[in-house]
This record gives C-alpha cells, sequence and structure tokens, in this order.
C-alpha cells in the first residue's frame, strides 16, 4: 500500500480530469496517474448512422476541435468513395484545419498558460488565471483573444457560425469560398503575424525564468509520431506518418496513415477510461509516443514558410547534437512556432486564386467498405476508421484521437513532477500547479473521451501507503 | 433616418452540445427564436448558438446593449430560471467553463462595455450521448420560451414605439 495525493479535476485544460499522487511507507512519492474519469462512448454512437452524416455529426465531439473532426471525417468519407476532391476544397479544408490550430494554439497560451508564465507558478492561485492575467497586462489579453477571433472567423466563414454545420462532407466542400470573406480576412493582416511574434518573444522569456520548471516537465525518452510532407515538410492535413526516436533517429517514415493500426496498438488501465495507444513494434508500456506541436516539429525537416522556419531551427538547437527536443515543456514553444506557420501559410492560401474556385465537390457512391481519415489537430494526429455496409451505413467506428496517444505521455510527467516537488503529506497550492501545469503542456483536450456538458472542475487527491486519503483539493 | 441605429442591440446567445440530450435545450430553444424573429423583422436581434462560452465571447458581447446566456442546468430549480447576470472575476476558468459572469467580467475590464446581462436555465434531466431532448425538459422549454416571449416582446414593442417617435 502507497501513500496517494489526487487532484481533480485539472483545471485550465479541456475537460474533466483527476491526478493522484501516492506516496510510500516512507513518504516519498513513489507513482502519480492522470485519471480520465468519464467514457465518451462516441463510437458505438456513430454506429448505424449514414457515412454521409459523419462529418456534422463527429465535430460535435468536441467544442474545442470540432473543425478536425469535421475535416479528418471527411478525409474518411473520401476514402470510402475512392475520389480525390478538387484542388479549391482540398485547398479550403487545409485553410480550415490551420484555422483551428490558430485559435486553439492561440488559447491555449494566451489565455490557459500564460498566467502561469506571466504571473509565476507560485502566484496567488485567485490571480493565477485569465482575470489575474488581464490585470497583469490587458492589452496582452486583448491581443490574445483577437488572433483567436481571427481563427473563429475564418472557421465561421467557411463553415458556418451555427455549430455542427457539416461543410466539409465527403468528396469535399459543400459551399466555396467569397472573395469578401477573402478580402475581410486579409484586412486581419499584419496584425495576427505581429501577434503570434509577440508569443514566440514571451516564451523566450519564459524559459530564462523557470528553469527548474522546465527541467522536469516531462522530460524524458519517447517515441515521436505525426504526419510529414512529400518532402519532409511540416504538414497537417495530409503527407505520410514519420516516427522518430528520442536520439533523432527516423524508425519508420512513409508510412500510409491508413494503416495506422498496423503500427500501433490500444492498451486500457482499469484506473482511466482514456485509451492507452502504442508503438506495436516496442509493445506496451515501452512503445509509449508523444504527439503534436513538439513531435510535429522534432520529425519535420522544415516549415515551408519563412518565418516560422526560422524558428524551427532555433527550436533545434535545444536539443544536444541531433537529438529530438525530448522536453514536454517545449510543447509550448512548438505550439507557438506553429501558431507562426498557421498564420503564415494562411495569408499564403488566401492570396491563392485557386481558394475562391466554384468547383468544390466531387460525387461517387460506396465503392469501398472501408476508409480512414488523417489529420493534424491542434494536438496531434487524428484518425478517423469507418466500416460500411453496400449502403454506407456505419457498421464499425474506430478513432484515434490526440490527447489519448499522449495519455502515457502525460502520465509520466506527472509522475516526473511529482517526484521533483511533492514532499511530505501536505501539499502546497504551487506545487499542485506545477503538476497541473505539466499536464498543460500537452494541452489535452478531453472533451473528445469525457462528458462536455460544461461543469469541468478539477480534484487532486493525496494518499498515503495504506490508502488513506491524506489531502484533496477540488477546483 | 436608419431607426436600427436607435434600437438596443439584442443578443441572445445559446451553449450547450446538442449531440449530449438536454444539453441541448439552449440551442432548441434559439431555434425556436428564430422564426418569430424573422417574422417580427427584428433585425436588432442577433441569435447565436455555441458549444460553451469562451473567451472571445467577451469580445462579441461588448457589441451589444442587452445579452442573454441561454444554458441548460442541472441546478435545483422547478422549470426554468431567469436572472440578471453581474460580473463576477473569481470564476474557476476553464474555458469549457467560462461563466456568463465570467465573460461579462472580462467584456468589462478588456473594453470597457457592460451590456445589461441575463442567464435564461432550463432545467434538464438527460446529459447521455445522445440527439433530441427528454420529455421534462421539453416542457421545461416550453415554459421557458413563453416566458422569454413576453420579456423579448417588450423589447420588440418598445423599439417600435421607438420607431413611431422617429417616423
Amino acid at each position: 500500500m502507497s501513500n496517494v495525493i489526487t487532484i481533480s479535476p485539472v483545471t485550465r485544460i479541456e475537460g474533466h480530469a483527476k491526478i493522484t499522487i501516492h506516496l510510500n511507507e516512507k513518504g516519498e512519492v513513489e507513482d502519480a496517474r492522470f485519471h480520465v474519469n468519464e467514457f465518451r462512448g462516441f463510437e458505438k454512437f456513430c454506429e448505424g448512422r449514414l457515412l454521409w452524416e459523419m462529418p456534422g455529426l463527429t465535430s460535435r465531439i468536441c467544442g474545442i476541435c470540432p473543425a478536425s473532426h469535421l475535416v479528418t471525417s471527411a478525409k474518411a468519407g473520401d476514402d470510402i468513395l475512392a475520389i480525390g476532391i478538387p484542388e479549391t476544397a482540398e485547398k479550403l479544408r487545409r485553410m480550415l484545419t490551420l484555422a483551428q490550430w490558430i485559435q486553439s494554439h492561440a488559447l491555449s497560451f494566451f489565455h490557459l498558460s500564460s498566467p502561469d508564465f506571466l504571473l509565476g507558478f507560485d502566484a496567488d492561485p485567485a490571480l493565477r488565471n485569465i482575470f489575474g492575467l488581464i490585470q497583469h497586462d490587458k492589452e496582452f489579453a486583448r491581443k490574445g483573444i483577437r488572433l483567436r477571433k481571427f481563427g473563429q472567423q475564418i472557421i465561421e466563414f467557411l463553415g458556418g457560425r451555427r455549430i455542427h454545420t457539416p461543410w466539409a462532407v465527403a468528396g469535399g466542400v459543400r459551399e466555396p469560398f467569397t472573395k469578401e470573406e477573402r478580402d475581410k480576412l486579409l484586412e486581419w493582416y499584419p496584425e495576427v503575424k505581429e501577434t503570434a511574434l509577440l508569443a514566440l518573444k514571451t516564451i523566450k522569456r519564459v524559459h530564462e525564468t523557470f528553469t527548474k520548471e522546465i527541467s522536469c516537465f516531462g522530460n524524458f525518452h519517447s517515441l515521436f509520431v505525426g504526419m510529414v510532407g512529400p518532402k519532409g515538410e511540416l504538414e497537417y492535413y495530409g503527407g505520410a506518418l514519420r516516427i522518430m526516436d528520442s536520439a533523432g533517429n527516423i524508425i519508420a517514415d512513409n508510412i500510409d496513415p491508413r494503416e495506422y493500426y498496423s503500427h500501433f496498438g490500444e492498451a486500457s488501465e482499469s484506473w482511466s477510461y482514456l485509451k492507452f495507444p502504442y508503438y506495436k513494434p516496442l509493445g506496451y508500456p515501452k512503445g509509449i509516443y508523444r504527439v503534436g506541436p513538439l513531435a510535429r516539429l522534432n520529425i519535420c525537416d522544415f516549415i515551408e514558410t519563412p518565418m516560422a522556419e526560422q524558428e524551427r531551427k532555433l527550436f533545434k538547437q535545444l536539443a544536444p547534437t541531433t537529438e529530438a527536443v525530448n522536453n514536454s515543456f517545449y510543447f509550448h514553444y512548438a505550439r507557438l512556432i506553429e501558431l507562426l506557420f498557421a498564420v503564415e501559410k494562411v495569408e499564403e492560401l488566401l492570396r491563392d486564386p485557386v481558394i475562391l474556385g466554384t468547383h468544390v465537390r466531387s460525387k461517387a457512391e460506396i465503392n469501398k467498405l472501408e476508409g480512414v481519415g488523417a489529420t493534424e489537430a491542434p494536438r496531434g494526429t487524428l484518425f478517423h476508421h469507418y466500416w460500411v455496409n453496400n449502403d454506407g451505413v456505419l457498421q464499425k467506428v474506430n478513432m484515434l484521437i490526440a490527447t489519448a496517444q499522449n495519455n502515457m505521455a502525460m502520465n509520466r510527467t506527472v509522475r516526473q513532477i511529482a517526484m521533483q516537488f511533492v514532499e511530505g503529506k501536505n501539499i502546497p497550492e504551487p506545487i499542485l500547479n506545477r503538476i497541473e501545469a505539466g499536464i498543460r503542456c500537452f494541452d489535452p483536450c478531453l472533451s473528445c473521451s469525457t462528458h462536455a456538458l460544461g461543469q469541468m472542475p478539477l480534484e487532486i487527491s493525496l494518499f498515503n501507503h495504506q490508502g488513506a486519503l491524506l489531502d484533496r483539493r477540488v477546483k | 433616418m436608419n431607426t436600427l441605429e436607435n434600437k438596443p442591440k439584442v443578443l441572445i446567445h445559446a451553449y450547450g452540445n446538442p449531440g449530449r440530450g438536454d444539453d441541448g435545450l439552449g440551442d432548441t430553444f434559439i431555434q425556436m427564436c428564430q422564426p418569430w424573429l424573422s417574422h417580427e423583422s427584428a433585425h436588432h436581434i442577433t441569435t447565436e448558438s455555441s458549444f460553451q462560452l469562451n473567451v472571445e465571447d467577451a469580445y462579441t458581447m461588448s457589441e451589444f446593449d442587452i445579452v442573454v446566456f441561454v444554458d441548460a442546468t442541472k441546478e435545483k430549480i422547478e422549470n426554468f430560471s431567469f436572472a440578471p447576470v453581474k460580473p463576477v472575476s473569481q470564476s474557476p476558468f476553464t474555458t469549457h467553463a467560462m461563466s456568463p459572469s465570467g465573460v461579462l467580467y472580462l467584456c468589462n475590464e478588456l473594453y470597457g462595455k457592460l451590456p445589461e446581462t441575463y442567464l435564461l436555465q432550463v432545467k434538464g434531466y438527460e446529459w447521455e450521448m445522445l440527439e433530441g431532448l427528454s420529455e421534462k425538459a421539453e416542457k421545461n422549454l416550453w415554459k421557458a420560451f413563453h416566458f422569454f416571449r413576453v420579456q423579448l416582446e417588450e423589447w420588440i414593442h418598445s423599439e417600435r414605439e421607438h420607431e413611431q417617435e422617429h417616423a
């Protein structure tokens, strides 16, 4: 038996979770776990529905990244129809995917993580939130909101403001983009680029300030998984899977995302409803891997936009020699490089006349009974795998979400931070916050697997070696 | 004269996930309001539906004079409740749990605007993954709608008087 501390739910992440910290007889941290308490069951919910309904249906999974589910689902539909989509449609889907990155990454940095960074991990918890942030720097908070609003504006123009609009469909998209909308979005420049650069400038200051935290915020070896483009460039919509180890060696490359299930298995643990995906050749739990911004920046050879590429080169210098950047704290930095890339790339797409084309949808009947769609969602690679009958009725659905793929890494991060900072039976609030902040590096979104009613409390519990509750905090 | 400029701008913003049973009460409420608002040509009244409130809603609401949030609730109320919202900074913060009072606080702090704000809560019972409302929730919704319609008509009526004054 060991002592246990529980942190539940984790604040400023998207969803509901708890953390338990287990102490041994000496009162030292023996283990720490990141739990997800509620089961989504969305895959079962989809069975029996028509393929054409799926983009709209799956975008209900999450209020945080509905566009990612929308596009990924549409891609699974393309696969089942076995058709190519018009060039305009692909570019518009790409823009939607980048818009999702912009609004999600902006929220993660400016409003979820910045309170820790700008006010400090030891600041008064009553102030260490968005409200405290605006007292500290209103203009900073306003700029973050404007940047997020820009991402939302793109999503609104493309997909409609109403929730569940199935704008992306199997075969393309429903509606073309207009010149008026394009011109309105271009008016956001150069403001949005300046804000993305401000964020990067800020995170570099953070790197100098929190050296102790950075050293143990999920600093461990693992694999990194994501998609890259045909030339090895940072990819977000298509491409092939690449797997890199912590030493920087590419151990698998050019994997068709449709073959993901041959490479990744899904384990489960009795104490969490979130899946524990792993790389099959190494088995569970040795096949631990990370997805998302840190992984994407590690595995890609270059970024195709100039300012983001310049930052990527600086990012690579964080690792000694040719190693991958292994420290999860640098998820934040990688996320902001991606934010800059997304802002640059959206501008490039907006200036591309192809996006104003009117042929946006190809049509076909069911040509295959199985299909997979994959995109790089803000938090990592997202897979939708559908099996249909000849009428297009879903027989089975499997979704591999980014947050689940980081599940093992988040658990290891929690354990590492707890071991570094937790001493004795009373846990000061700033220590609990560091543990939460470790999870926030991954910017997890638990909506995909948890109840999204609107009340997302956090609970942290500490148990002794006999299993008795020593401390419990709820936020 | 553009009479629209003299009318109070009203935002009715529902939030919740219609894929979660009664959590879709707010979205259904908006769908009930829209045809009626359209029939009344109430162009100064805007409706919006989203999964949850978020920071940028502070920016949006700063452009309105009156804001009504509509949400499903598990709280112990009989059918529905309608109450003014005050700005509060101490709300626990996750983006899923951004409260109307928290958004209003942000609106005031960041944009110097404090629109007249209300929260209409409708009691729900079923929160599992299913589409459509439970029978009991739907009854509550109709009660809330009839109540709110009177309030909304008042806003529309007063603006018509306003229009006539300027005609």
